[in-house]
C-alpha cells in the first residue's frame, strides 16, 4: 500500500557499495563506516538518519572525498557517481565535481561562510570557476540566485558581509551557493539543526520547491525524525557505522523492522498528544574502538538472544525496496 | 551542620502536593542590556532581552518556556535566579523578595533554586572528578563533615542513575547523557525546591533524551521538585510541562495549560510555532502550514505596537499602534493579543 504513493525513480545517481572508512587514531582504529551500501536515485530525497557517532556525516564526506587523510582512509568499497567511480578520480577531477555537480550545505552557516568576503563574491566564485563566466555575469547570476532562495533586496545583499545577515538568511545564502551550478546532487548535512522552527520550516519548504525546479536529488543527513517525515522519499537508518534498516519513508515510520528504528520512533515525544512515560532505549552507543563482535545494537535491544551477541547479522532484503540488519528476520531466529 | 539539607532525601508526602500554591512569582521582569559604543563608551541603546514578563510557578509543577532564539527565555531563567541583575521588576520565591536579598542571604536562598545547563560538558570542570565537583558544592555552602558529604554524594549519584563507582571519574570519561546526569546531581546536591532547566536535553541524541526526561520526571515526583523548563523543542516541552509560556521578543505572548496551548492556541505566534513544528508522520507532510515571513525583528529596536505585527498574518492597523496587554482569557489562559484566535 505504502509504496504506491512513492514514485518509482529508477535512474541511480550515486551508489555507495560496501563502503568502509576507517580512522587510525592513537588509541586504535575507528571503523566510522563499516560496510555501508545505498543508492540515491535521480530526483529523490534520501534521508540518512542516525545519532552522533553513527557515521552519517562521514558517509557524506566520503562521497565528497573530503575525509582528512591521515587519520582517515577509505579502505574498502566504491562510490559511483553516474556510474563512474569517485575513488579513482584525481584531486583536480574531484574539484570539477564538488560545488558543480555535487554540492554540500552544512549545519552551521556562519562557519561555512567566509567572514571577510561579500555575499555576492562568495556566490559568484563557483560560477566563475565552474561555468567560466565573467565576474559581471556571475554577479548578475548571484542576484538571480538570491531571488530564487527568497532573499529580499538581492542587489543590496550582494554587497553585504555574512555577519550582517541573520541565521536563516545565511543558510539561504549557503543554499544559493550550493545551487549556483545546478548540481545533480545536494548533500545537506543537518541543514536546519541550528535554526529556529519557524525558520527551519521556511528552509525546508524552499529546499522542496527548488528540488523540483532544477530536478536534483537531495541526500539529507539528520537526526531529526520530524524533518525526515517532512522531506524524505526513502530513508537509511545508521547505527554504529552500519546501515541497520532502509526503506521508503512510509514503511520506516509505520512498519519499522529493526528494533533500533522501532525504539527511536517510540522514544519521540508526541506532538499530538501527551502520553505517560517516554519510551527509552536503555544504555549507550558502543565504543567505536571496542565494538562487539555480534550485532552492535544487541546490548540495548529488548529482543536480543545469544545469537545476537555471538554473530553479526548481515543486511538483507525483505520486500522490494526494504532491507534490515537483524536476526529476527532470518530463519535462524528462535527468540520471541 | 545546617538543618534540612543533609537530611535524607524527602519524599513527596513530606513536601506536600496540590499544584495551587505559588512557589515563585515574577512581576514585570525587565532585563535590558546596555549597548556601549563610540569614543567615550557611552550607552547608545539597550537590548531589551526581557521586556516586562509576569508569571507564577506553582509548587510541584513544571512550567515550560518556549520561543525562538533571542526571545529572552534563557535570560528570564537567569534573571529570576539573580544570576543576572534585572533592570526592574520583582521576583518572590517562597515568601522571599529575591531582588532585595543581601549577598549572604542570596547564597543561602540559592540552595533552594538551582540551574541545569544545556551543555553538560562545558558546565563541568574537566579537572575535577565527579566526587570533587559535588563535594565543592557542599563545601562552599559549609555543609556537613567529610563523611557526611561523601554519603550525601553517593546518595545523590544513585538518585540520578549513577553509582559511587563514578565518584572518582572525570567528565571526559562520560557520555553526553551521563554528563547531564552529573549536571542534575550537582543541582540536586543542596536539596533545592526549584530547578531552572535551560535546554537540558537539546544537546542529547533522541534515544538518550528520553532517558534523561524520564529521570527528571521521576525525580520531580520523588522529591516534590518544581521545574522551569526552558526549551525550543516543542514536543519535549509539551510532554514534560503542566503549563507552558510562549515568549516572543522579550515578552510573554501566551501562557496556558499544556494541552490547551497546543490544541487551541489563542495567539497567532503560538499557532504559527505549532504549525511549523515538524510532525513525525510522513502522511501529514502535505498538511497546509503557516509559514511566517521574515525574521524575528531586532530587540534593540523592536517594532511599534504589538511586537509580532510585522510577521502576523492577521495584523490590523490597531496592532501597529497599540501594544496589547497580557490578559486572562480563560481558566489558566493568558494571552497578549488584540484579536486572539477563537
Amino acid at each position: 500500500m505504502s509504496t504506491t504513493t512513492t514514485k518509482t525513480k529508477t535512474d541511480t545517481i550515486v551508489s555507495v557499495e560496501n563502503l568502509k572508512t576507517y580512522f587510525y587514531t592513537e588509541d586504535g582504529t575507528v571503523p566510522a563506516i563499516d560496510g555501508v551500501s545505498f543508492e540515491v536515485k535521480r530526483g529523490e530525497t534520501l534521508a540518512i538518519v542516525g545519532e552522533s557517532g553513527s557515521g552519517k556525516s562521514v558517509t557524506s564526506l566520503s562521497i565528497m572525498r573530503l575525509i582528512p587523510q591521515p587519520p582517515g582512509k577509505i579502505v574498502n568499497g566504491d562510490i559511483k557517481f553516474n556510474g563512474e567511480s569517485l575513488l579513482i578520480k584525481t584531486e583536480k577531477e574531484m574539484r570539477s565535481i564538488r560545488g558543480n555537480r555535487i554540492s554540500m550545505i552544512f549545519q552551521e552557516p556562519m562557519t561555512s561562510l567566509n567572514p571577510v568576503y561579500k555575499i555576492g563574491d562568495q556566490i559568484s566564485e563557483s560560477i566563475i570557476i565552474h561555468q567560466k563566466k565573467s565576474k559581471k555575469e556571475a554577479l548578475a547570476e548571484a542576484i538571480n540566485l538570491l531571488n530564487l532562495v527568497g532573499i529580499p533586496e538581492p542587489e543590496r545583499r550582494i554587497n553585504q558581509y555574512p555577519h550582517e545577515l541573520s541565521g536563516g538568511m545565511r543558510q539561504r545564502v549557503m543554499i544559493a551557493i550550493a545551487l549556483a551550478c545546478q548540481p545533480e546532487l545536494l548533500i545537506a548535512d543537518e541543514p536546519t539543526t541550528a535554526l529556529d522552527v519557524t525558520i527551519q520550516n521556511q528552509i525546508l519548504q524552499l529546499m522542496k520547491t527548488l528540488k523540483q525546479k532544477i530536478n536534483m536529488s537531495i541526500m539529507l543527513i539528520t537526526h531529526d525524525l520530524g524533518v525526515v517525515a517532512e522531506m524524505a522519499d526513502n530513508v537509511v537508518v545508521m547505527y554504529a557505522g552500519q546501515v541497520v534498516e532502509q526503506g521508503d519513508v512510509y514503511t520506516i515510520f509505520e512498519n519499522p523492522k529493526h528494533p533500533y528504528t522501532e525504539g527511536l520512533l517510540k522514544s519521540m515525544p508526541s506532538a499530538e498528544k501527551r502520553i505517560g512515560k517516554l519510551y527509552a532505549i536503555e544504555g549507550v552507543v558502543p565504543n567505536p574502538l571496542n565494538l562487539p563482535s555480534g550485532c552492535r545494537f544487541a546490548a540495548r535491544c529488548e529482543y536480543a538472544t545469544a545469537l545476537c551477541y555471538d554473530e553479526m547479522p548481515d543486511i538483507q532484503k525483505i520486500g522490494n525496496e526494504e532491507a534490515v540488519r537483524c536476526w529476527k528476520y532470518t530463519h535462524r531466529w528462535e527468540g520471541k | 551542620m545546617i538543618s534540612g539539607i543533609m537530611d535524607p532525601v524527602k519524599t513527596k508526602e513530606t513536601v506536600g502536593n496540590g499544584k495551587s500554591e505559588v512557589l515563585l512569582s515574577v512581576k514585570d521582569l525587565k532585563m535590558h542590556f546596555p549597548i556601549k559604543g563610540g569614543l567615550l563608551g557611552r550607552t547608545q541603546g539597550y537590548v531589551k532581552a526581557v521586556d516586562g514578563v509576569t508569571f507564577d510557578i506553582f509548587r510541584g509543577e513544571t512550567l515550560g518556556l518556549v520561543g525562538e532564539s533571542g526571545c529572552g527565555k534563557s535570560t528570564t531563567g537567569r534573571a529570576l535566579l539573580r544570576l543576572l541583575e534585572a533592570t526592574s521588576g520583582s521576583v518572590r520565591f517562597d515568601g522571599k523578595d529575591i531582588f532585595a536579598l543581601s549577598e549572604n542571604d542570596l547564597r543561602t536562598a540559592r540552595r533552594e533554586m538551582q540551574l541545569i545547563f544545556q551543555d553538560p560538558f562545558s558546565s563541568l570542570n574537566p579537572r575535577l572528578s565527579v566526587g570533587e565537583t559535588l563535594d565543592r558544592v557542599l563545601k562552599i555552602h559549609g555543609l556537613g563533615s567529610k563523611e557526611e558529604r561523601e554519603n550525601r554524594i553517593k546518595e545523590i549519584l544513585e538518585l540520578v542513575g549513577l553509582t559511587s563507582f563514578h565518584m572518582r571519574r572525570y567528565p571526559h570519561e562520560f557520555s553526553g547523557g551521563q554528563r547531564q546526569r552529573i549536571g542534575i546531581a550537582r543541582a540536586l546536591t543542596l536539596n533545592p525546591k526549584l530547578i531552572v532547566l535551560d535546554e537540558p536535553v537539546s544537546a542529547l541524541d533522541v534515544s538518550i533524551q528520553s532517558q534523561v526526561v524520564n529521570l527528571l520526571e521521576d525525580l520531580q515526583e520523588q522529591l516534590g521538585l518544581t521545574y522551569l523548563f526552558v526549551s525550543h523543542g516543542l514536543n519535549i516541552v509539551r510532554h514534560i510541562s503542566d503549563r507552558v509560556g510562549v515568549m516572543y521578543l522579550g515578552k510573554m505572548v501566551e501562557l496556558a495549560d499544556s494541552d490547551t496551548l497546543f490544541e487551541e492556541p489563542k495567539h497567532p505566534y503560538t499557532q504559527a510555532l505549532m504549525s511549523a513544528n515538524p510532525i513525525a508522520n510522513p502522511r501529514l507532510r502535505d498538511k497546509p502550514k503557516i509559514i511566517l515571513q521574515g525574521d524575528v525583528p531586532s530587540p534593540i529596536n523592536p517594532p511599534s505596537g504589538c511586537y509580532f505585527h510585522t510577521r502576523c498574518p492577521y495584523a490590523q492597523p490597531k496592532c501597529r499602534e497599540e501594544a496589547p496587554e497580557f490578559v486572562k482569557t480563560g481558566e489558566n489562559q493568558y494571552v497578549a493579543c488584540h484579536y486572539p484566535l477563537s
